[in-house]
């Protein structure tokens, strides 16, 4: 019982810690490693959480494919000009940012009164063939909505994308 | 180990996400952040999948997951875009809508 409690810290101090990196990060591409290894400690909780296919997606769609197509796009834009500009938070922004988090702290401390005692009791079976039969029976219309958003999506970034032809 | 250690983290993961998209002026770490807080929302998913014995959350993170990679794709276009035409990536630059 005490090893799941070392791997929840572990995994979430480094997924806090990976995004708080980020966050302070001037240069993007080191920004995008660290979130690289935020999502992986992301994939140890989704293991930890009887979810071994989402947690294998997270590995693939996201640190794989999400963050490289970010990294390709980072190094693809030429930033020496732009890195010489400092970049200046937006103070607002942060203050904003901080009310809103004050906010939500006031209202869950006046309105839950002690903590929630929820505990992780239930098991499922979160393999690919209990995950296969419900997305192909019960969300299949979903399923096929979002392989057509997903057809949509790269054709609108290959038009998005193209150079015009006088431009060369 | 209990669902509420999860969505506690869950909510200090999107709080970090909330403050990237208004505190950076940098558009990749305003992606960048979104994806985090999709990921928050993910957790909160499968956290609560498995407190409830249901398996409809991890379906429904599986989703979150695909729309998440559509939103970078045209996300990262738009950007391509946004920098042939204005040499910058300082989402302050985007002035087009001022009158």
């Amino acid at each position: 019982m005490i090893l799941r409690e070392i791997f929840f810290f572990l995994f979430g101090g480094t997924a806090v810690l990976c995004g708080l990196f980020m966050l302070t990060r001037k240069s993007a591409l080191s920004g995008a490693v660290s979130l690289v290894v935020c999502f992986l400690s992301f994939a140890g909780l989704y293991a930890m959480l009887d979810a071994p296919f989402i947690a294998a997606m997270q590995v693939l769609v996201y640190a794989g494919a999400i963050m490289m197509l970010i990294i390709f796009v980072i190094m693809t834009i030429d930033l020496s000009a732009e890195e010489r500009r400092a970049e200046k938070p937006v103070i607002v922004g942060g203050i904003i940012a901080g009310a809103i988090v004050a906010a939500a702290i006031a209202l869950y401390s006046i309105t839950v009164r002690g903590l929630p005692h929820i505990t992780g009791a239930a098991r499922i079976d979160g393999s690919v063939t209990h995950i296969g039969a419900v997305m192909f029976s019960k969300h299949v219309l979903n399923f096929e909505m979002l392989s057509l958003l997903l057809l949509v999506a790269l054709v609108g970034a290959v038009v998005l994308g193209k150079k015009k032809a006088k431009e060369g | 180990m209990e669902t509420t250690w999860y969505l506690y983290l869950a909510v200090a993961i999107f709080f970090i996400g909330l403050f990237g998209v208004l505190v950076r002026r940098n558009v990749f770490f305003y992606l960048m952040s979104i994806e985090l807080m999709l990921n928050a929302a993910n957790l909160v998913f499968v956290a609560c999948a498995r407190q409830r014995g249901d398996i409809n959350g991890q379906v429904l993170a599986f989703f979150v997951m695909a729309l998440a990679a559509a939103e970078a794709c045209v996300g990262l276009a738009i950007v391509i875009l946004f920098f042939r035409k204005r040499r910058s990536i300082s989402l302050d630059s985007a002035t087009e809508m001022h009158s």
